[in-house]
C-alpha cells in the first residue's frame, strides 16, 4: 500500500499534527509525554475527552518520534474497534505482542526505549470481559510493553484498568486555539475566508477541532474557490440554521400571546412534519433549541425546568434509536403545553411525572 | 433500438432516474456544490441524509459517474458470504459492485453488521484499486446505505477504517436520519441533507414524465397526487404508473370513470396506509375491549405484511392527531414517543402498539367525558 501524495489527503490527515510539539493545548498530557521523549520513560496512559480533540494524534504523534518508520512496526501496535477486540484477541494477539523482547538497537535521532507500545483506541468499545482479561496483561509485562487507552467515556472503562494509568483528560478545545489552528490552515492552503465566518464555524463545531477542519474544507470545496459563505458554513456543520429555532420560538410566543381557547398545536405538529422532510437532524435542533431556551427572559425558572426534564427525557429516547417525528412531536407538545398554560403551576408539575 | 426495448420493462421510477448530476430535476442548490466537488476529482467521505424517496441513491449514482464516466455502467449483484467471528459464523450478503465501486447495506444481516463492516469494508477499503480503463483516481468507492440503521458497534467499527484507508478508498454512506449516525462518523465526513422535494417540484416531474409517456394529466389528479404522497418522488411516480396499469383513465372526467379506485387512492394512498387510518378511526370513534380486538386482527395483518412497527407508529399518530381536539393531541404525542421508545427496546412490537392505543382511547374517553360534564354544568 504506497502513501499517495499528500496533496491528495483530505486536510484532517495532512495537517495532524506529527510532532508533540505541535499538539494544541492539551498541556499536562503534551508536557509528560514531552518528558518521557527526553527520559524515556512512561506509565501507561489513559487519554479520554470529547472527539476531536487530539487524543489519537497525540498518540501516534509520540510514536512516531519515539521509534524509527524502520521498526515502528515491531514496536507498536494500533488496534482500535474496526478490529476484532473479544477476549481472545486480548489473550492471544495482545499478549503474543506484549510478551515478544525488544532488540537494542539504536537509530540515529530517535531516544529508542527498551518497550513496546499498545495503542488501544476507542477504548470504550472492548467488552469488559476483555477489559479484564487485560488486567493481568498490563502488569505482567509493564516491564517491556506500555499501553495507551483512548476513549471518549471515562466510565466505561473498568476501575481496574483506570486505576493502572496515569489518567489525562483532553479538554474541548476554546474557540481562539482553534482559530489559530484553521488560520494556519486559511494560510496554507491559501483560501480567502472572513475571521466573522471562521467564528461562526468554530463556534458550532463545539471544540471539535477534526470537525472544524472537515467542515472548512468541505465548505472550501461546495465554494468551487470562491468566497466561503455564510450558506456554505451552515450546511457544512451539521447546524441547523438559525431560522429554524426562530421559528420555533415564534409560534411559541404566538400561543401564549393569544390567551385560552386559541390552540396552535396543529401548527406546531405541520412543523414538525416539515422539519422531518427537510431531512434536519432533531438531535441538532434540540441542542440548538435548548441554548435558546435557557438564555430565554420570558419563561420562568419553573417552566424552564419542566421543559428540560422532558427534553433529558427525549435525549435519551433519540440516543435509543426512537422515531425522530414522535420525539420532536413530544418536544413540541411540552412546549405548547407550558406555553398554552404557563401558569397552572400544579400541572406544569405533573407534565413531568409519568 | 435495444435500448428501448429493455427500456421497457423498467419500473418508471428506475426508467427516469437521472442518470448525470446536469439531468438532476430537484434540488439545483446541491447539484452545483456536488458537480464543483467532482470536478476536484478528489471526494471526501460523503454522509446523504434525509427523508426517503427525496434522491439520494440517485445523487450517490450520479456524482459517481462525474467520478468515474462509463466504468460505473458494468454494474453486477454479488452475493457474498464470508465467514466471520468466533466460532465462524456465515454470513450471506447481497452487494453491488463495478469496477470502481462497491455497495452494501450492512444493516441486512441484523445482529452481525459489526463483523461484516470489520471485515468486508476493512478488506474492501485496504486494497488499492486496480487500474482499469480510461479512468484512474487511485481509490475505490464504498456505498454502505441505511448507515442509521446499523448497530452502535458497528459505526465505532467503521471510525479509524475511515481515517486509516483514505488513501485509497472513499465511503459514501445515506441514512434517513443523521440523528442516528453517531458523532465521531458525521465529524468525519461532508453532510449533505436531501430534502423533500417541494409540491412544484414533484408536480414538474410528475408532468414530465407522462409527457414522455404520451399521457395528458388532468390538474386535479395531479394536485391528489402530490398530497398522496407526502413529499416522497418515488412513491408519486409509482402510483401514476399503478393508476396506469390499472387502466385509470387519465381525463378530465375521471371521476364518473372509476370511482372507487379513485376515492380509494384519494383518501390515503397504500391500502396498508387505508388500514392504518382505519386503526386512528376507530379509537376515535369508539372506547371499548371490542374495538381493540378489531384493532389487534387489523394489527396483525398489518405485521403479515411485513410493515416495520415504527411506521406503523408514526403513520396512526399522524392520523390522530388530525382527529383529536388539540387539548389531547399534546397527551398523545407523550404516549406515543413513550410506547415507541418502548418498542425500540424491547422485541414484540405488537404488544407496545396495542398498549399506546388502549391509552389514547382512555385519553380520549375521558377527555371527552369531562367536557360533556363540564357542558352539563354550564346548563345547570
Amino acid at each position: 500500500m504506497a502513501p499517495s501524495l499528500p496533496e491528495d489527503l483530505p486536510w484532517v490527515e495532512k495537517y495532524r499534527p506529527n510532532k508533540i510539539k505541535d499538539l494544541v493545548y492539551q498541556q499536562e498530557a503534551a508536557q509528560l509525554l514531552h518528558s518521557c521523549l527526553t527520559c524515556g520513560n512512561l506509565p501507561h496512559c489513559l487519554f479520554y475527552g470529547p472527539p476531536g480533540t487530539g487524543k489519537t494524534s497525540a498518540a501516534l504523534a509520540f510514536c512516531k518520534e519515539l521509534f524509527p518508520p524502520e521498526i515502528y512496526r515491531d514496536r507498536v501496535l494500533e488496534l482500535n474497534a474496526s478490529d476484532e477486540r473479544g477476549i481472545k484477541v486480548v489473550r492471544e494477539k495482545i499478549k503474543r505482542f506484549a510478551q515478544g523482547s525488544v532488540s537494542s538497537a539504536k537509530f540515529e535521532g530517535y531516544l529508542c526505549p527498551p518497550f513496546k507500545i499498545i495503542i488501544l483506541d476507542e477504548a470504550d468499545a472492548i467488552t469488559p470481559d476483555a477489559q479484564t482479561a487485560l488486567r493481568r496483561t498490563m502488569e505482567q509485562f509493564s516491564r517491556i510493553t506500555r499501553f495507551f487507552l483512548l476513549c471518549n467515556y471515562v466510565t466505561r472503562v473498568i476501575d481496574p484498568l483506570a486505576s493502572r494509568c496515569a489518567k489525562f483528560r483532553f479538554r474541548p478545545l476554546p474557540i481562539e486555539l482553534q482559530m489559530d489552528r484553521l488560520k494556519y490552515i486559511v494560510g496554507q492552503e491559501g483560501i480567502s475566508i472572513s475571521e466573522e465566518l471562521l467564528r461562526r464555524l468554530t463556534r458550532a463545531c463545539n471544540g471539535d477541532l477534526r470537525r472544524a477542519i472537515m467542515a472548512l474544507e468541505s465548505a472550501h470545496r461546495l465554494s468551487r474557490g470562491n468566497n466561503i459563505t455564510e450558506e456554505d458554513i451552515d450546511s457544512v456543520s451539521w447546524r441547523v440554521p438559525d431560522e429554524i429555532i426562530a421559528r420555533i420560538d415564534s409560534t411559541c410566543r404566538k400561543i401564549s400571546s393569544l390567551g385560552e381557547n386559541t390552540l396552535h398545536f396543529s401548527e406546531l405538529r405541520n412543523m414538525a412534519m416539515d422539519f422531518i422532510n427537510n431531512g434536519y437532524p432533531v438531535s441538532e435542533i434540540m441542542y440548538q433549541l435548548c441554548d435558546a431556551l435557557i438564555s430565554a427572559s420570558h419563561l420562568n425558572k419553573l417552566q424552564k425546568s419542566v421543559i428540560m426534564i422532558r427534553f433529558a427525557r427525549a435525549e435519551k429516547m433519540l440516543v435509543d434509536g426512537s422515531d425522530e417525528l414522535l420525539v420532536l412531536l413530544d418536544i413540541f407538545g411540552v412546549l405548547f403545553q407550558v406555553y398554552n398554560e404557563p401558569e397552572n403551576v400544579e400541572k406544569l408539575i405533573s407534565l413531568t411525572r409519568n | 433500438m435495444s435500448t428501448q426495448e429493455e427500456d421497457k420493462g423498467l419500473l418508471w421510477v428506475d426508467k427516469y432516474r437521472p442518470k448525470t448530476l446536469d439531468t438532476l430535476d430537484i434540488h439545483p442548490e446541491w447539484t452545483e456544490k456536488l458537480s464543483s466537488l467532482c470536478d476536484q476529482g478528489n471526494l471526501p467521505h460523503l454522509l446523504f441524509y434525509g427523508p426517503s424517496g427525496a434522491g439520494k441513491r440517485t445523487r450517490i449514482y450520479a456524482v459517481l459517474r462525474e467520478i468515474f464516466a462509463s466504468g460505473i455502467d458494468k454494474r453486477q449483484v454479488q452475493h457474498k458470504s464470508l465467514k466471520v467471528g468466533d466460532p465462524p459464523k456465515e454470513v450471506e450478503l447481497a452487494t453491488i459492485t463495478s469496477a470502481h465501486h462497491i455497495e452494501l447495506c450492512p444493516a441486512d444481516v441484523g445482529y452481525n453488521d459489526r463483523l461484516v463492516i470489520q471485515e468486508m469494508v476493512k478488506e474492501i477499503a485496504s486494497s488499492k484499486p486496480i487500474e482499469l480503463g480510461t479512468v484512474h483516481r487511485g481509490y475505490k468507492v464504498v456505498v454502505l446505505h441505511d448507515i442509521d440503521a446499523v448497530s452502535k458497534q458497528a459505526q465505532q467499527a467503521l471510525r479509524r477504517t475511515m481515517e486509516k484507508y483514505t488513501s485509497c478508498c472513499r465511503i459514501i454512506m445515506t441514512a434517513e436520519s443523521a440523528t442516528r449516525v453517531m458523532e465521531p462518523i458525521r465529524s468525519r465526513c461532508l453532510g449533505i441533507r436531501i430534502s423533500c422535494p417541494t409540491e412544484d417540484e414533484v408536480k414538474r416531474v410528475v408532468k414530465n414524465i407522462a409527457n414522455k409517456e404520451g399521457l395528458s394529466l388532468p390538474d386535479s389528479f395531479v394536485d391528489q397526487l402530490v398530497v398522496t404522497s407526502e413529499g416522497n418522488l418515488r412513491k408519486a411516480i409509482l402510483w401514476l404508473q399503478v393508476s396506469r396499469a390499472i387502466g385509470y383513465s387519465l381525463d378530465d372526467n375521471h371521476k364518473s370513470i372509476n370511482s372507487t379506485t379513485w376515492n380509494m387512492f384519494s383518501k390515503c394512498g397504500f391500502p396498508w396506509e387505508q388500514i392504518c387510518y382505519d386503526i386512528a378511526n376507530t379509537v376515535i370513534r369508539e372506547q371499548n375491549p371490542k374495538q381493540l380486538w378489531n384493532i389487534r386482527n387489523q394489527l396483525y395483518d398489518l405485521f403479515c405484511h411485513a410493515i416495520p412497527g415504527n411506521v406503523l407508529f408514526r403513520k396512526i399518530t399522524t392520523y390522530l392527531l388530525r382527529m383529536v381536539d388539540e387539548e389531547v393531541a399534546p397527551c398523545i404525542c407523550y404516549w406515543a414517543a413513550h410506547y415507541e421508545h418502548g418498542m425500540k427496546q424491547g422485541t414484540k412490537e405488537m404488544f407496545h402498539l396495542e398498549a399506546f392505543l388502549a391509552k389514547v382511547m382512555y385519553l380520549y374517553y375521558s377527555h371527552i367525558h369531562t367536557q360533556y360534564s363540564m357542558a352539563l354544568d354550564d346548563q345547570l
